[in-house]
C-alpha cells in the first residue's frame, strides 16, 4: 500500500520534470503572426512603403520636391519624371516621396493621441463606475451620434485659423496645419477605443486576482495601471494598428475636401487635393498617390488581421 | 416590453440634449456666419451689426440655445442693436417643427432640406439595399466555400477595397467606366448629375445616373459587411442548433451538394434563413456583439484570467 503511494508520488514528480516550459501568451502570439501569409506580406508591403518615403528622401531633395516649374504642367509620367508632375509643374515622384513622410506621420502621432485618450477614458469608466462611468460613457454616445466628417470639418477652422506659420521640424519647414489635423483626427478617433476597454474591464475587475491585489492593499491607480491595462494590449494594439490606416484615410478624405495640410507641404492627400483640377485628362496625378495609400492602408490592415488572429485563442489556423 | 422601450426612450432625451448642446456650440465655434459682408463693398459695419442683432447672434450663447430649441416668440427682442427691446421674436424652436432661416439660401432650412433630401433618398436607399443584397450573397457564398479560391479571391478584393478612400474608388470607376469607354468609343456612364440636361427625366436616365455614385459607394461598404457576414456565418455553422438541423436539411451536413440538390431546395432555404436572422441580430447589435460576444472576452475566458500578470 505504501509502496504504491511512494510509487505514485514518483511518477507525479517525473511528469512534473517532463512537462515542458509552458510558452507565454506573447511568443505564442508572435509564432502565430509570423505564420499568418497575409500578415506578413504586410509586413513586407509596410517596410518597402518606408524604405520608399525615407530611403527616397536620400536621392531627392525636398526643395526639388517643393519645386515649380510651370513650363512643365501637367506633363505625363515619362523618365524624367516617372509619375507626371502637377498644376504648377512640381514632381509627383518627389511630392509622394515627401507627402507619404508627413501621411505616415499623421496616422502614427494621431493615433497615439486617441489611443492614450481611449485606453485613459475606458479604464477610469470601467473601473469606477457609477456617475464618471455614466458622465464619460453618455459624452463619448453623444459624440458617435455626431457625424465624424462634420465633427473634423467644425473642430478644423478654428484649429487652422490659430495656426498659420510652418514650424521646423528635423530641419523641414512644416506647415502648422499638420499639427492641426494630427490634433483634430487624435481628439476624434479614441472613442471606439475607450468602448471596448470599458467592457473589457468590467469583466476583468469582477475576477480574483483584482480583488487579491484590493486585499494586499494596492491602491486604485495602481490596480488600473499594473493589473489590469497589460490585460487589455492585445485589443488596444489591434485597434492602434487598424487605427494608423483610419487615421491616413481621414487625412486623405479632409484634404480632398480642401479642408486639410496646406501646400507647400505634400501630403498623399492634398496631392490627390490637387487632382481635382482635371482628374479625367490627368489621372496620373491621382493615380500614383491613390495607389500608395491604398497599398499602405492595405498593408496596415493585413498586419492587423494577423495581429487580431495572433491573439485570438479561437483560431487555430496557424496556431 | 412595453416598459422597456418608454425607458429606453426616456433615456434617450438627456443624450438628445446633450448631442444638440455638441452640436450647437461646434456650429458656433466655426465662426461668424456675416463674415463674408466685410469683404462686400456694399455693406457697412452698421448693416453687419444690424444683420446679427436680426439673427439674435450677439446673445450669450445659452440664449441662442434656447432660442434655438423652443423659439423666442414668448420674450421681447432687441431687433436692431440698439440695447431697446423691440417687440417678440418670430422663431417657433427646433421642438415645434421651426428649423429656422438659412443664410446662404435666404429660404428656411425646412425648404432647403425638402429640395434636397428626396435625392439623398433616392442615392442611399438604393445603395443601402444594393449593399444588403450583395453583402449577404456574397458574405454567405464565401463563408460556405471556406479557404477557397473564390473565398480568397473574395478575400483578397474585400481587403483592397476596404483600403481604398470612397473617392479614389470614384475616380477610379470614372475613369474607366466614363472616360476610357469613352475614348473606346463603347458606351459610356455619365459622371455627374440627375439626369441628362438634353434628354427626358425618365426613369432610366437616373437609373444610368445612379451606377457611378451607387456603385462606388456600395462596393467599400459591401467589402466590409460581407466580411462581417462571412465572419458571423462561419460562427453560426459551427454552433449546436444548426449542427443538429443540417443533417436534416443536408444529408453531408452543410456542403456544396447542398445547394446544388433540388430536393432539398425548401429546406436549405430554412437553413439560410436562420443563419440570416443570427447574422443580422449580431449586426444589429453591436454594442453587445463589441462587449460580450467579441473575441476579446472570448480570449479572456478561454485563458481562463489574466494574460500577463
Amino acid at each position: 500500500m505504501a509502496n504504491a503511494a511512494a510509487k505514485q508520488a514518483q511518477t507525479v514528480v517525473t511528469l512534473g520534470e517532463r512537462e515542458p516550459e509552458a510558452e507565454s501568451l506573447l511568443k505564442i502570439a508572435v509564432r502565430r503572426f509570423f505564420k499568418h501569409r497575409m500578415a506578413v506580406a504586410g509586413l513586407v508591403i509596410m517596410a518597402a512603403i518606408l524604405l520608399y518615403t525615407i530611403g527616397g528622401a536620400f536621392f531627392v531633395s525636398e526643395e526639388f520636391a517643393n519645386d515649380a516649374d510651370v513650363t512643365q504642367r501637367f506633363e505625363a509620367p515619362s523618365a524624367a519624371h516617372p509619375f507626371g508632375t502637377d498644376e504648377v509643374g512640381r514632381d509627383l515622384l518627389a511630392r509622394t516621396i515627401y507627402g507619404g513622410q508627413i501621411s505616415l506621420a499623421i496616422g502614427l502621432i494621431s493615433v497615439t493621441i486617441a489611443i492614450s485618450i481611449g485606453t485613459v477614458v475606458g479604464l477610469v469608466s470601467g473601473y469606477f463606475g457609477g456617475l464618471v462611468d455614466s458622465i464619460l460613457m453618455r459624452f463619448v454616445e453623444a459624440m458617435l451620434a455626431i457625424p465624424t466628417l462634420i465633427l473634423l470639418l467644425l473642430l478644423q477652422r478654428p484649429l487652422i485659423e490659430a495656426s498659420a506659420t510652418n514650424i521646423v521640424i528635423f530641419g523641414r519647414q512644416i506647415s502648422v496645419t499638420v499639427v492641426a489635423i494630427i490634433l483634430i483626427i487624435g481628439l476624434t478617433s479614441w472613442l471606439g477605443l475607450s468602448r471596448i476597454v470599458r467592457s473589457l474591464v468590467l469583466t476583468l475587475k469582477e475576477q480574483e486576482f483584482i480583488t487579491a491585489a484590493h486585499m494586499l492593499g494596492a491602491s486604485n491607480w495602481r490596480i488600473i495601471f499594473v493589473h489590469i491595462l497589460p490585460n487589455c494590449l492585445a485589443p488596444i494594439l489591434v485597434s492602434a494598428t487598424l487605427g494608423i490606416g483610419g487615421a491616413i484615410v481621414v487625412e486623405t478624405a479632409l484634404s480632398f475636401l480642401g479642408f486639410g495640410v496646406l501646400p507647400p507641404t505634400a501630403t498623399w492627400g492634398n496631392i490627390l487635393q490637387r487632382a481635382r483640377v482635371d482628374p479625367y485628362e490627368y489621372p496620373w496625378m491621382w493615380m500614383a498617390p491613390g495607389a500608395l495609400i491604398t497599398l499602405t492602408v492595405l498593408s496596415i490592415n493585413f498586419i492587423g488581421d494577423g495581429l487580431r488572429d495572433a491573439f485570438d485563442p479561437r483560431s487555430m489556423k496557424g496556431g | 416590453m412595453g416598459k422597456y422601450i418608454i425607458q429606453r426612450i426616456l433615456q434617450a432625451i438627456p443624450l438628445l440634449i446633450i448631442i444638440s448642446i455638441v452640436v450647437f456650440s461646434l456650429m458656433k465655434l466655426a465662426g461668424d456666419p456675416f463674415a463674408y459682408l466685410a469683404q462686400d463693398p456694399r455693406a457697412t459695419p452698421q448693416d453687419r451689426a444690424l444683420m446679427r442683432a436680426k439673427y439674435g447672434l450677439d446673445d450669450p450663447l445659452p440664449v441662442q440655445y434656447i432660442t434655438w430649441l423652443v423659439g423666442d416668440d414668448w420674450r421681447m427682442r432687441d431687433k436692431t442693436g440698439d440695447g431697446e427691446l423691440d417687440s417678440y421674436g418670430d422663431r417657433r424652436g427646433v421642438l415645434r417643427g421651426d428649423l429656422g432661416e438659412s443664410i446662404v439660401y435666404g429660404r428656411t432650412v425646412g425648404e432647403v432640406f425638402s429640395i434636397r433630401l428626396p435625392n439623398t433618398l433616392i442615392l442611399m436607399v438604393t445603395q443601402y439595399v444594393v449593399t444588403i443584397f450583395l453583402a449577404l450573397f456574397i458574405g454567405i457564398f464565401a463563408a460556405l466555400r471556406k479557404y477557397t479560391v473564390a473565398d480568397n479571391i473574395i478575400t483578397g478584393i474585400s481587403f483592397v477595397l476596404f483600403s481604398m478612400p470612397v473617392f479614389l474608388l470614384a475616380l477610379l470607376l470614372v475613369q474607366v467606366f466614363a472616360v476610357q469607354f469613352k475614348h473606346l468609343g463603347l458606351p459610356y456612364l455619365p459622371v455627374s448629375g440627375m439626369y441628362d440636361p438634353r434628354g427626358d427625366r425618365s426613369i432610366d436616365e437616373l437609373v444610368r445616373h445612379l451606377i457611378l455614385p451607387v456603385a462606388s459607394l456600395a462596393a467599400i461598404s459591401i467589402a466590409g459587411y460581407s466580411r462581417y457576414i462571412r465572419a458571423t456565418m462561419l460562427e453560426v455553422i459551427n454552433s449546436d442548433y444548426i449542427r443538429t438541423r443540417a443533417p436534416k436539411a443536408c444529408p453531408n451536413g452543410v456542403s456544396r451538394s447542398c445547394t446544388r440538390s433540388r430536393t432539398h431546395r425548401f429546406r436549405w432555404s430554412r437553413w439560410w434563413r436562420w443563419t440570416c436572422h443570427s447574422c443580422w441580430a449580431a449586426r444589429s447589435s453591436p454594442r453587445r456583439s463589441s462587449a460580450g460576444r467579441g473575441w476579446a472576452p472570448r480570449l479572456l475566458r478561454r485563458c481562463g484570467g489574466p494574460i500577463c500578470s
